[in-house]
């Protein structure tokens, strides 16, 4: 097990050395920086929007939906780290034949897959740490007071997300040899049918379909203001999602990053230096 | 060493998957009214109206009625509808709403110059079993529970709705009391006098079935009596006039009345007879008195 440390920092240094970690820092910088000049810009809005919901909306319910806004940003940064980060994981060292030197190496398969999948995880957090150091900071400023308990559940749910993400990108990247089949399967699975699945569910069949990583992963904004343009058809309320919708989705996280974890390592393990 | 990590492996995910499927195949969503009404009612009552059904409840400190409507709706209709919908009355004038408090991230809000049947009767009924919370002070505060229900009522009914639902502490076993499927459903557990009532009324379009059950034998005697030979007020007649059966097995009394749910505040106003006639002193009984 003690292996699997200097496997885990020699990755983390591989990715946050690589363009990929740039490309995904200015990307956060730039969306941070959007909102936090929205949040100061477009304040009285919420207020307006509220309005028209509710007569008189609450201090609180504007506070849960400044955070609501916010994390629309959240939901999607990690599929964005995830997919940079995890999708070439394995397929890389397949297409780029450095498997040649890293397979007949004297440690585990399991080891290098648990050095390399906890390095782009730590990675996918600090991505996703910085947003949540601006929204954080963007909120006290703005309110003078600091975040809600809800504030912290989202960040734990944003952790089980993270893993629950770049455990289906491992998996994809474990199935193909190719870094880029393996960049737009996990994102039109997630970006396109999932979501298209949803509202031809939501429509047709009239319920919401849970068991989508989608679907589940909007919980992130659920958790301040119980609304999902993916559970349309069971109308919406301004209170947090209630306890059963959270356990809920995150049953469904972690069974999607538990299933597709095993599946990739079990991949990897049989994986050939072709 | 190296050869047992992928089968524990593989052991942990099967057991984490499978407890979460099992978990996801149990987990009960809870969108239904019924986990709203506290533990401690003492009266509920289920009433279908179009495609709106409502939940009153009252506990012994308070009255709150559960909608099946979103909060938006609710309010958009107090504050939009005319207020000329109510002449007689003349209470939804200058309707208002403010935000009050929150309470466990739900928003409690409180309408002002409206009380709780000129709200109910803005959904087209005619809800005089609930006549006596129209006193003007009372308070009438609101929330939305859920995406399809919100509550109005007392503040300690929407806080102790609020509570049944978080703490789990709900009405048990309430489709054993309350059937949804009839017009109007009502159950009451009442003590006066040393005398326990459990009073069941189902109520569809054309026939009402009551059941009424009591540990004191010579309490059902009386109704009975009551209601087959001696029957002491002109009330009671008239009420007699609808039974068309009527059955007594052992602490309960069955009766079927020939009056469907639209003479429902007529028939509750007899039964109201009925009980005093029967010896139950209900007119301080909160629930009773919130009843009729």
């Amino acid at each position: 097990m003690l292996k699997i440390v200097p496997l885990f920092l020699y990755y983390f240094k591989n990715y946050y050395r690589s363009r990929a970690f740039y490309m995904m820092l200015a990307i956060d910088l730039l969306v941070s920086s959007l909102l936090v000049y929205f949040s100061f810009t477009y304040l009285s809005s919420i207020d307006k929007y509220l309005s028209r919901i509710v007569a008189n909306p609450p201090p609180e319910l504007i506070r849960r939906v400044f955070d609501y806004v916010w994390n629309f940003a959240l939901e999607y940064l990690p599929v964005l780290s995830a997919v940079f980060f995890g999708s070439p994981a394995i397929s890389s060292e397949i297409e780029n034949r450095t498997a040649y030197q890293i397979f007949p190496l004297p440690v585990g398969r399991f080891q290098l897959f648990a050095g390399k999948f906890l390095a782009a995880y730590v990675v996918s957090v600090l991505i996703s740490g910085i947003f949540l150091l601006f929204q954080w900071i963007t909120f006290l400023f703005v309110f003078h007071i600091l975040q809600p308990d809800l504030f912290y559940l989202s960040i734990l749910l944003l952790l089980v997300f993270i893993f629950s993400i770049l455990s289906v990108t491992f998996m994809s990247s474990a199935i193909f040899n190719k870094n880029l089949n393996a960049y737009i399967t996990v994102l039109v699975i997630y970006f396109l049918i999932f979501p298209s699945a949803s509202y031809v569910i939501n429509i047709f069949y009239g319920y919401t379909p849970y068991y989508l990583l989608t679907v589940a992963a909007a919980i992130l904004q659920q958790v301040y203001f119980n609304f999902s343009v993916f559970s349309f058809s069971g109308g919406f309320s301004i209170n947090p999602a209630p306890v059963q919708l959270i356990l809920r989705s995150l049953w469904v996280m972690i069974l999607y990053g538990v299933i597709s974890f095993t599946t990739a390592l079990i991949l990897f393990e049989r994986k050939e230096a072709i | 060493m190296r050869s047992l990590v992928k089968p524990l492996v593989v052991l942990i995910a099967a057991l984490i998957s499978s407890a979460g499927f099992y978990s996801l195949a149990n987990l009960n969503q809870k969108t239904s009214g019924t986990y709203y009404v506290p533990s401690g009612s003492v009266m509920i009552a289920h009433v279908k109206s179009d495609n709106i059904s409502f939940f009153t409840f009252a506990t012994n400190t308070s009255v709150g009625v559960i909608i099946s409507i979103p909060f938006s709706h609710l309010e958009k209709k107090i504050l939009q509808t005319p207020s000329t919908v109510n002449n007689s009355t003349q209470m939804r004038i200058n309707a208002s709403v403010r935000f009050v408090m929150t309470y466990h991230h739900y928003s409690i809000f409180e309408f002002n110059n409206v009380s709780l049947i000129n709200i109910l009767s803005l959904f087209g009924k005619n809800y005089s079993y609930g006549s006596s919370l129209i006193k003007s002070g009372i308070r009438i505060y609101a929330t939305q529970l859920n995406a399809e229900y919100s509550m109005i009522g007392t503040l300690n009914a929407v806080i102790d709705s609020i509570n049944a639902f978080l703490d789990n502490n709900h009405f048990r076993n309430l489709d054993h009391y309350i059937d949804q499927k009839a017009s109007l459903s009502l159950w009451l557990n009442t003590t006066a006098k040393n005398t326990s009532v459990q009073l069941s009324l189902n109520s569809t379009e054309n026939y009402t079935s009551l059941r009424v059950g009591s540990n004191n034998i010579m309490f059902l005697k009386t109704l009975t009596t009551n209601l087959s030979e001696k029957i002491p007020k002109e009330k009671l007649n008239i009420l007699r006039a609808f039974v068309t059966n009527y059955t007594v097995n052992g602490h309960f009394l069955y009766v079927k009345f020939d009056l469907g749910f639209p003479q429902i505040s007529f028939l509750l106003g007899y039964l109201y007879d009925l009980l005093t006639a029967g010896g139950l002193n209900v007119k301080n009984s909160t629930p009773v008195s919130l009843l009729l």
